[in-house]
């Protein structure tokens, strides 16, 4: 087991955004965590990578206990994000942007750069372009690349279909689909429901900060409540 | 045509200017990374000058230091720009860190806090008096003339250059360095800086580092060109170089430079040439800050605000 | 409509509350009282008081401390000597101070009713000696300044007889100035700069006056008291220049000044300051370097006792020695029987007579009917290996 989240709860002042969210994702694996707005996905991202702190619960990685340490140790640890509207570094170049995803680990070897480039071509001939220039859906490529540079051993993607057409979030997941391939555990943070469980092998469902539905991502896909509130639109 | 008159502001001004532009290095990087207006930077630049006093005094003073001129001024070169980047370091952490997620007043008021004690220990400790740096006995002040009407001394010339110098190593650090391009990243995006593993404290410190200790260089020349310091040397400069570091573009490290210089030479064409010249320089220079703040409100090289998507 | 009328009446109000109150304070001891305190017997004991209005602190502490140490000097070298004492009954004016010279005013008003206290020494500046003129010729006292300058105040009548002071006023030190540059160094083109202060302008503006009556060339120019830049200033100063008269009154920038001259080649420019340059941080910049100071000797044994005791010279509160010598001897003469009236003492400080060689000035010490003294040169003073010498 990977990653686990032993009954985790995190306040904002006084509001209770997550109220005992236990979840595990094992190595390997695909897993998405598929809520709504307000559901608390975000904050269940952040309280992983450690930008939140849980007031009660515990947060275990690569076989640690994680929850007293700062981000730059988890990240140092092995996990990587490409975070909720990609973040990237606008007046900074791809290639710049790559390095500081690979920061821990000096910057990036060739290595890492030959292998991201081979995933995303793309990022190989914009390297010396700004990354604030680069369309939606390159920058999505950027950040997943970003992320992908220090080789971590779990990958965290904040909803990656956001804003992006419909053909580029199945290009993207087509991509996840690859990395996954390779031997990375992804937790992926949505709310499309369809697109995710089509490649995941498990799934939670977070409802206002309560995981209220969890399984093989098969069975979730069938799931009555599930097509009703998700599968509808 | 007065060339003598004209040459000489000119390299008055370069010569103020390369003070200002240190100072006003140190305003913009704070900036950028922590959107703090560092009000007590300038009295750092006067610690800086004291320090280098004192490391003078302990070599033996201007009169009989105990290694040559030049090389006692690189000793206080050194030690000022280190312990200032250490004072610079300390400031932050206990001023201004612990208000890091407060409003962004009160790190404001933290600052102006910092400055007046910085300013009153100094009144404190080493008394209202101008000290001299005696660059006369220490280095010989020697004066170099290009024809009849362009004059300029060694020191003047070693505080254009050695600005020049430490500017281009900045700009090194910042885009060739690991640590410089996280100082970049965490100016752009602290959150993402940090979801990249960046240490977010230790940037900023770093940061801090940096200004402070060019903060002490600017003020070792001006003990060095003008041959006086004093504790309040710090609220005009100070104010100067926050004034060039917002002309040129607040959180754009060219636009310190290039701010930095545009005041000096300000100043010293304004002494020269305008009516009350010397008394109102000062005038002349604030109100090309409100002029800038009229008609391009980010400074020459600021980037206008950019809406993220 | 109605809103401005209320307004100004009451703008009217306050100006007429505000005219009674000055003026109950100028005049507040009428004619009747002045003749008692000037007449009253004092009996003069074995401690005579002598009152001392400075700037003990305050922005002018600088220029009060030297004449508080050099007054008191005078008083301890007296006692030591003497079976009958004197001591020093002290005020602080504040002189610069945000309220004006309101504490040199309530100073004055004390020794004024002070029963002991029969003349006085001080105040330092041209303004207080206006300021504390009804309270101190109220009081029927005589005062003796070491260092009020301003041409006007012994001439202008308002209180001859009662004020007097031992330094020269600044119409003599322009003419002096003026003098040795163009009788003695034969100069042609001078630049002044002033430091924005009144003591300053004024100085400036007598000289420039004098020389250009005298057909020297003279360019003018300014500074704050606050700047220690002077490079942009220096660059205007035409390049023919012989000569820089820096009337100031901060010794340390005098020498910055002169150090940035040298830096931007201009060494060979001969630099001439005003009494308050009168130190050795001026002089040690070379001998291009003048001064004009009240015609003291440096080389007097008593400066040199005073230097041995305290940590400098402070020659400028050296005057104010003289201004207690002067007070001292005049109580003493009064006191011949045993008793004395602040008028008797005013009488003797007219008749004082101090002869040059007991004076620390260099020259006999005796006043005109103004109060001024009757010789009133100042010295010229030029930098030999760092030391200002006289030279005229």
């Amino acid at each position: 087991m990977l990653l686990r989240l032993d009954n985790v709860d995190t306040y904002y002042g006084q509001i209770h955004i997550l109220q005992g969210v236990s979840l595990e994702v094992n190595e390997g694996e695909l897993v998405c965590l598929l809520g709504g707005n307000a559901s608390g996905k975000s904050t269940t991202l952040k309280t992983i990578i450690g930008m939140v702190r849980p007031r009660r619960g515990a947060v275990q990685f690569a076989g640690e206990e994680v929850s007293g340490r700062p981000t730059s140790y988890r990240i140092g640890k092995g996990m990587a994000i490409v975070p909720e509207n990609r973040r990237l570094f606008g007046p900074m170049s791809v290639k710049e942007n790559l390095e500081m995803g690979a920061y821990l680990h000096g910057g990036g070897t060739k290595e890492d750069f030959e292998r991201v480039y081979s995933l995303f071509p793309l990022l190989y001939e914009r390297r010396r372009q700004l990354a604030g220039t680069l369309s939606g859906g390159e920058q999505q490529m950027a950040a997943m690349g970003r992320a992908l540079m220090s080789r971590p051993k779990l990958l965290l993607m904040d909803e990656p279909s956001m804003g992006l057409a419909p053909i580029l979030v199945e290009r993207n997941f087509e991509i996840i689909k690859e990395v996954h391939e390779s031997g990375v555990a992804i937790l992926v943070v949505e709310q499309n429901a369809n697109v995710s469980l089509s490649i995941a092998d498990r799934g939670y469902v977070l409802q206002t900060g309560r995981i209220v539905l969890s399984g093989a991502a098969s069975s979730l896909i069938k799931d009555e409540d599930l097509r009703k509130a998700y599968l509808g639109r | 045509m007065n060339w003598s008159l004209f040459f000489g502001e000119l390299v008055s001004g370069l010569t103020l200017g390369s003070i200002y532009a240190l100072i006003a290095l140190g305003y913009t990087m704070v900036y950028g990374i922590l959107k703090l207006l560092n009000f007590a930077h300038g009295d750092v630049y006067m610690v800086g000058a004291f320090v280098g006093f004192f490391v003078l005094k302990w070599l033996g003073g201007p009169l009989a230091p105990a290694v040559t001129g030049w090389l006692a001024v690189a000793i206080m070169f050194t030690v000022a720009m280190l312990a200032c980047g250490a004072l610079g370091v300390g400031i932050e952490r206990f001023a201004y860190r612990p208000l890091r997620n407060a409003p962004r007043i009160a790190p404001l008021i933290s600052a102006l806090g910092v400055s007046i004690f910085l300013q009153n220990s100094a009144l404190l400790l080493w008394g209202p008096q101008f000290r001299d740096y005696d660059t006369f006995d220490l280095v010989g002040v020697k004066s170099y003339h290009i024809g009849t009407n362009f004059f300029i001394s060694n020191v003047q010339i070693l505080t254009i250059s050695v600005s020049i110098g430490l500017t281009i190593l900045l700009a090194l650090v910042i885009s060739r360095t690991r640590t410089g391009k996280a100082m970049r990243a965490t100016s752009f995006d602290r959150d993402a800086a940090e979801m990249m593993g960046i240490s977010i404290d230790r940037v900023i410190s770093f940061t801090f580092f940096l200004g402070s200790a060019l903060a002490a260089a600017g003020g070792i020349m001006f003990g060095l060109v003008f041959g006086q310091i004093f504790s309040l040397m710090g609220f005009t400069a100070g104010l100067k170089g926050f004034t060039a570091a917002v002309v040129g573009g607040i959180g754009s490290i060219p636009g310190a430079v290039l701010g930095g210089f545009l005041i000096g030479l300000t100043e010293a064409f304004a002494t020269g040439y305008l009516p009350g010249g010397s008394v109102y320089a000062n005038l002349y220079v604030f109100a090309l800050l409100i002029v800038m703040f009229l008609i391009r409100p980010t400074g020459l090289l600021g980037s206008p605000v950019i809406q993220k998507v | 409509m109605k809103k401005v009328v209320v307004a100004a009446t009451l703008a009217a109000a306050l100006a007429v509350l505000a005219t009674a109150a000055w003026g109950s304070t100028k005049g507040s001891t009428k004619v009747a009282s002045q003749a008692n305190a000037s007449s009253a017997l004092v009996k003069c004991g074995k401690t005579r008081s002598i009152g001392l209005l400075a700037p003990i602190t305050g922005p002018a502490a600088s220029l009060g401390q030297p004449q508080v140490h050099w007054a008191k000097f005078f008083v301890s070298n007296y006692n030591k000597t003497h079976r009958k004492k004197f001591k020093l009954v002290p005020e602080d004016t504040q002189l610069g101070a945000a309220n004006g010279t309101a504490e040199a005013v309530k100073g004055a008003q004390a020794l004024g009713s002070s029963a002991s206290v029969l003349g006085v020494v001080g105040p330092a500046g041209s303004n207080e000696v206006k300021a504390t003129t009804g309270a101190l010729k109220g009081a029927g006292l005589g005062w003796v300044s070491g260092s009020a300058t301003n041409t006007q105040i012994t001439l202008d009548g308002t209180r001859t007889g009662f004020f007097f002071r031992t330094v020269p006023p600044d119409s003599s030190q322009s003419k002096s100035v003026t003098g040795y540059i163009t009788g003695t160094l034969k100069l042609k083109r001078v630049y002044i700069i002033d430091d924005q202060e009144a003591y300053s302008t004024g100085l400036a503006d007598e000289v420039q006056a004098q020389l250009q009556a005298k057909g020297v060339t003279v360019g003018r120019d300014g500074v704050s008291q606050q700047q220690s830049d002077f490079t942009s200033l220096i660059n205007k100063i035409p390049r023919n220049t012989q000569l820089v008269y820096l009337p100031w009154q901060l010794p340390p920038k005098g020498k910055a000044f002169g150090q940035q001259m040298k830096s931007q080649g201009r060494a060979g420019v001969k630099l001439m300051g005003s009494d308050g340059l009168f130190d050795p941080l001026f002089s040690s910049l070379g001998n291009n370097v003048y001064d004009s100071f009240f015609p003291l000797n440096p080389a007097d044994k008593r400066v040199a006792a005073f230097k041995a005791s305290h940590k400098g010279t402070e020659l400028f509160g050296a005057p104010s020695y003289v201004a207690a010598q002067v007070v001292a001897g005049a109580i003493d003469r009064a006191c011949k029987n045993g008793t004395a009236t602040r008028a008797e003492v005013r009488a003797q400080i007219k008749k004082t007579s101090i002869a040059a060689s007991a004076s620390l000035l260099g020259l006999k010490v005796a006043f005109d009917k103004h109060g001024d003294m009757v010789k009133k040169p100042f010295g010229i003073y030029h930098s030999v290996k760092g030391v200002f010498v006289r030279v005229a």
